[in-house]
């Protein structure tokens, strides 16, 4: 008895054993989990929780910037531009009492952007050219002084200050910056030619250093706050803070009592904690060192792709105060306060699975939240950059889950074998659920099966040529192209004799340009994947086309080389409603005036607008030539799983991605596909042209649009294994008959798995 | 198998059952669930579509058996099997002999031959690389010896470095069981052999050989179970899509479950699983006649 008793206790325990091994491979292997709710708290399935952050709009009656701050006593206090009305609110922002403010006469403070209410009364601002300064409330100033602004006013820097906060009695928080390239080009006078034509630095635009590429040499150290490019007319310009610093001062003095390493400052609290913007959330250092995410934005109007927090700070009863800038046009005042009774409606559970972050699935979360409070929202991002998953990795776990009946609710189905889920029966059909009739059918109709809607393009991009008109009529064709590159000037000289900005004479100029091989790759296969491999099929004529074409325009353009000439081109970046692209090397060139062309997948209309005029004429768009008709790239395909719980609303949210509060902002990955959303983004970019007395957005679009009729492929897999063959190609390893037969074999048992 | 539950149903009459019952609870409930019930389930899904709900009856089998990718991964594993196994086996066996007769050095050498696998996977990958790739030391050593370089990893040379890496990794564990067959044999045979004047040849075609029987089946059977194992320095070195004459049905396997086809994937696994147990069970029955 004894015997059996021990071997029965075995037993049970190596099958507990199993089973708790089973459990906690539940949610798939790396996937970074992030729930939509305030705090990282998790919904157990089909239960129900309560106590969630609530956002509260507080905004005063102010159409413009504001400019907001907390008294000592705890009230909140806010000013228009320009501080010519003071607005007070002693009940966290509900109401609202009027009064004149210091600048009601007086135009000196019309650039003022962030502020603080002394214990005295007294405004504590920055004064451009001037410095920091109190102001009192008749009007009177008196110099604050900060030694490291004053010297940067003394060099004449451009310079910023962006955040004023008083910590208590005695100490005030500032956040400052200096132009890192007024300094640079002050400081090296040579360099700058390296700079603006894209060989000479690079930088992320947020944070880290800014390196000379040719000497590796770190000209500049340190965190960026923000930085781009314009463009209009016949100029394009850079410009940027840099060396952002964060530093704790004494109100009395004006020295600075710390130096905080935390750049992008939002606010303190009482505790010593400091809060900072990173992503879509606010993270909070302590003073101890440890950084946590205080408040996920990612529901919240800060997160969004039209907000961005400006400031925060913590008042009475743990409530928040965030002060978010909407495109970076005006600004509205909300309150966060831990609501304990918020309760989540299961029916309106769902979670969203794509492999990488994407900023229109973030804008719909967003959206669905203001419009379903009770919802909660899981968002897996499954390669999240801080694990070693890799795409195939990803993908096994995703089926892994899918089949067994645990999958994700909405799949975002970029990067992934789109037609395996579509066609296998694991996506529902939503034919019916919900309106599809604002999205442009022509693009819908390639993903409509026999009636049936299994996968919903949001977005899209359109593989593209950009020139003048004459430019383009004798370049219809791949093999068009093709020749006219090689008949054409070789690699574009980036420098001319008359500056940096004067462009080079149009009969030096190439007919193209592209950063590297991989940029003339992408534009080329997107153009023909369609026509190369059509269904299960491989036309090798196609391919050989394709192969030539390429080889080609690498060789003309010399693709292949370590050339420093063509490094970093791309970096460049261009703030376009509402996040920032990456510009590709071929349009900066067409833009510098170096080229007659620029090829580039459109993503984004008010570069589009910026592209249509360089100065020395009108340029035309055209869809890129290759060997497939009117071909487009489907982007954010958003498909829900047949297994969902909830099917309705996860129907309701791939509305919310169609709507027109997701679809009008630029979210950097692809052109809205409804057309609502379309002229939403021509509005606010001919909106802004007026303000500025600019020309309108000229692009019949309608029309271009409506000559697209094949969505190109889009898988990885495909992609890569031609991408490997085609670098060879080009390297001089392979001939193209060799490349040919390569791709033939690679792709064959590729295509035969599929049959 | 029979045997074994008829030894089990002797001991529960005897009146051991409960604790016979016990101790084997522990092996069958794990059997059970990490092998039989998936075993089950796969069978299953062959015959189902993708999310197991609806009844497809043989589609996906005949699928499979029409696919042309299905043809070519299962010819090239059974030509690997084909090749490595046999060539597995006298190879080891070889290096177990040559081990006994260098008695001194042996434990040394028995150690070394084990080492390969004890190295890990990835390690193994990175070596191959460095040796096979175009520009590795295998090529180098070619072009100073005045020949053309080989593709090893595109061309149909691939097939014949797996096999090499096959070889390479099992040759020792394979030889510790022949060499445990060959500890097995009574040195009164080889006495007895040599006071009849047999010549070394003859005593391993007479004495050895024959002997080593029993171990011929459990060394074939796991050698043709391992030679299964080669896919991982396949797909590491290769990718999912590898030169055709190393596309393996794992690889197939891999990429299906990629592209969720399970009931393909499912139908393919049941074939093969079907086709390995008749194997094994004619290699069986065929030692048993010799035994």
């Amino acid at each position: 008895m004894k015997k059996w008793f021990v071997c029965f206790v075995c037993a049970a325990g190596l099958l507990l054993l199993a089973t708790a091994c089973g459990r906690n491979g539940e949610g798939g292997e790396g996937a970074n989990e992030e729930t939509s709710r305030g705090e990282s708290r998790r919904v157990e399935a089909g239960g129900e929780r309560s106590g969630r952050y609530a956002e509260v709009d507080i905004t005063p009656p102010i159409e413009g910037r504001i400019i907001s701050m907390v008294a000592q006593d705890g009230s909140l206090v806010a000013f228009d531009e320009g501080l010519r009305t003071r607005y007070d609110s002693g009940d966290k922002g509900v109401t609202w009492t009027q009064s004149p403010g210091p600048g009601a006469n007086d135009d000196r403070f019309t650039n003022v952007q962030s502020a603080a209410l002394l214990p005295d009364g007294r405004l504590l601002l920055y004064l451009q050219g001037y410095g920091m300064t109190k102001l009192s409330p008749d009007g009177t100033t008196e110099h604050f002084p900060v030694a490291e602004i004053d010297d940067a006013i003394a060099e004449g820097d451009s310079h910023n200050v962006s955040l004023i906060q008083l910590l208590d009695d005695q100490r005030v928080l500032l956040n400052y910056g200096v132009d890192w390239l007024a300094r640079f080009m002050r400081e090296n006078p040579t360099g700058m030619n390296n700079i603006t034509h894209g060989q000479g630095s690079q930088g992320s635009g947020a944070t880290g250093s800014r390196t000379e590429v040719r000497t590796s040499e770190v000209r500049m150290s340190g965190s960026t706050a923000g930085g781009g490019i314009s463009a209009g007319g016949n100029n394009i310009s850079l410009g940027g803070m840099f060396g952002q610093t964060t530093a704790i001062h004494d109100i009395a003095t004006g020295s600075l009592i710390s130096d905080l390493e935390t750049p992008g400052t939002l606010g303190a609290n009482n505790n010593g904690d400091v809060f900072t913007l990173q992503g879509h959330s606010i993270l909070r250092h302590t003073s101890d060192g440890h950084i946590d995410t205080f408040l996920d934005g990612t529901a919240f109007t800060f997160g969004s792709a039209s907000g961005t927090a400006a400031a925060m700070q913590e008042i009475a009863d743990g409530c928040i105060i965030v002060n978010v800038s909407m495109y970076g046009q005006y600004n509205r005042l909300f309150r966060y306060t831990w609501d304990h009774d918020a309760h989540v409606n299961p029916q309106k559970t769902i979670s969203i699975w794509s492999l990488e972050d994407n900023e229109t699935v973030r804008a719909a979360i967003t959206e669905i939240w203001r419009l379903h409070p009770d919802a909660c929202i899981t968002y897996e991002i499954a390669l999240s950059g801080d694990n070693a998953v890799s795409v195939s990795d990803a993908i096994r776990t995703l089926n892994t889950r899918l089949l067994s009946g645990r999958g994700p609710d909405i799949l975002i189905l970029d990067g992934t074998p789109v037609e395996s889920y579509a066609n296998r029966g694991m996506l529902l059909d939503l034919t019916g659920r919900m309106d599809v009739s604002g999205i442009y059918q022509n693009l819908l109709a390639s993903y409509t099966d026999n009636g049936r809607l299994h996968v919903i393009p949001t977005q899209f991009m359109i593989p593209a040529l950009l020139g003048d008109r004459s430019e383009l009529s004798n370049v219809r064709t791949l093999a068009a192209l093709a020749d006219s590159v090689v008949n054409g000037n070789p690699a574009a000289p980036l420098i001319s004799g008359e500056g940096m900005l004067g462009g080079v004479p149009k009969e030096e100029r190439a007919q193209l340009h592209f950063g590297d091989l991989r940029e003339l790759f992408d534009i080329m296969w997107q153009a023909n994947a369609p026509a190369i491999v059509d269904g299960n099929r491989l036309d090798s004529d196609m391919l050989r086309a394709f192969l030539e074409t390429t080889k080609a325009i690498s060789d003309m353009y010399g693709l292949t080389d370590t050339n420093e000439m063509m490094a970093g081109s791309s970096f460049l970046s261009f703030g376009g409603g509402g996040r920032v692209n990456t510009v590709p090397a071929s349009l900066v060139t067409y833009m510098l005036q170096s080229t007659n062309m620029g090829a580039f997948a459109v993503t984004n209309l008010s570069l589009l607008h910026t592209m249509m005029d360089r100065g020395d004429g009108e340029a035309f768009i055209e869809p890129f030539p290759g060997l497939a008709p009117g071909v487009w790239i489907p982007s954010t395909l958003a498909g829900v799983s047949a297994d969902t719980a909830n099917p309705d609303f996860a129907a309701a949210f791939i509305q919310t991605l169609l709507s027109v509060q997701v679809q009008q902002i630029n979210h950097g990955l692809g052109l809205p596909i409804t057309r609502s959303g379309i002229a939403a983004q021509i509005d606010l970019i001919n909106e802004l042209m007026r303000e500025r007395n600019m020309p309108l957005f000229g692009v019949d679009l309608d029309a271009f649009i409506a000559r697209l009729n094949t969505p190109t492929n889009i898988e990885t897999t495909l992609r890569n294994m031609v991408w490997e063959t085609v670098e060879r190609l080009c390297q001089g390893r392979l001939d193209v008959e060799g490349a040919v037969r390569e791709i033939e074999q690679s792709i064959r048992n590729y295509l035969a798995e599929r049959s | 198998m029979s045997k074994a539950f008829a030894t089990i149903w002797r001991n529960v009459r005897k009146g051991d059952g409960p604790a016979a019952v016990a101790f084997l609870a522990p092996s069958f409930g794990g059997i059970t669930v990490f092998f039989l019930l998936p075993l089950i389930d796969t069978v299953r899904r062959g015959f189902y579509d993708v999310r197991g709900v609806n009844f497809i009856g043989l589609e996906s089998y005949v699928s499979v058996l029409n696919n042309q990718a299905f043809r070519l991964a299962a010819a090239n594993t059974l030509k690997f099997a084909a090749v490595c196994i046999p060539l597995l086996m006298v190879v080891s066996l070889g290096t177990a002999l040559l081990l006994r007769s260098i008695k001194p050095m042996g434990k040394f050498f028995k150690t070394a031959f084990l080492l390969p696998m004890a190295v890990p996977v990835a390690s193994i990958v990175l070596l191959w690389q460095a040796l096979f790739n175009e520009g590795g030391l295998a090529n180098t050593v070619l072009l100073r010896v005045g020949l053309e370089p080989v593709a090893f990893m595109d061309s149909g040379a691939a097939f014949w470095v797996l096999v090499f890496t096959y070889l390479w990794k099992n040759n020792g564990y394979n030889m510790i069981l022949w060499l445990a067959g060959l500890d097995g044999i009574s040195e009164t045979l080889y006495e007895a052999a040599h006071a009849d004047g047999a010549n070394a040849l003859q005593t391993f075609r007479y004495v050895t050989l024959p002997c080593l029987l029993p171990t011929v089946g459990v060394v074939s059977i796991l050698s043709l179970l391992n030679s299964f194992r080669v896919f991982r320095e396949a797909y590491l070195v290769a990718g999912a899509y590898p030169n055709d004459s190393m596309y393996l049905l794992q690889h197939l396997f891999n990429n299906w479950f990629m592209n969720l086809d399970i009931s393909r994937l499912s139908a393919a696994a049941t074939m093969l699983g079907v086709a390995l147990l008749l194997i094994i069970l004619v290699m069986r029955r065929f030692l048993d006649e010799k035994d």
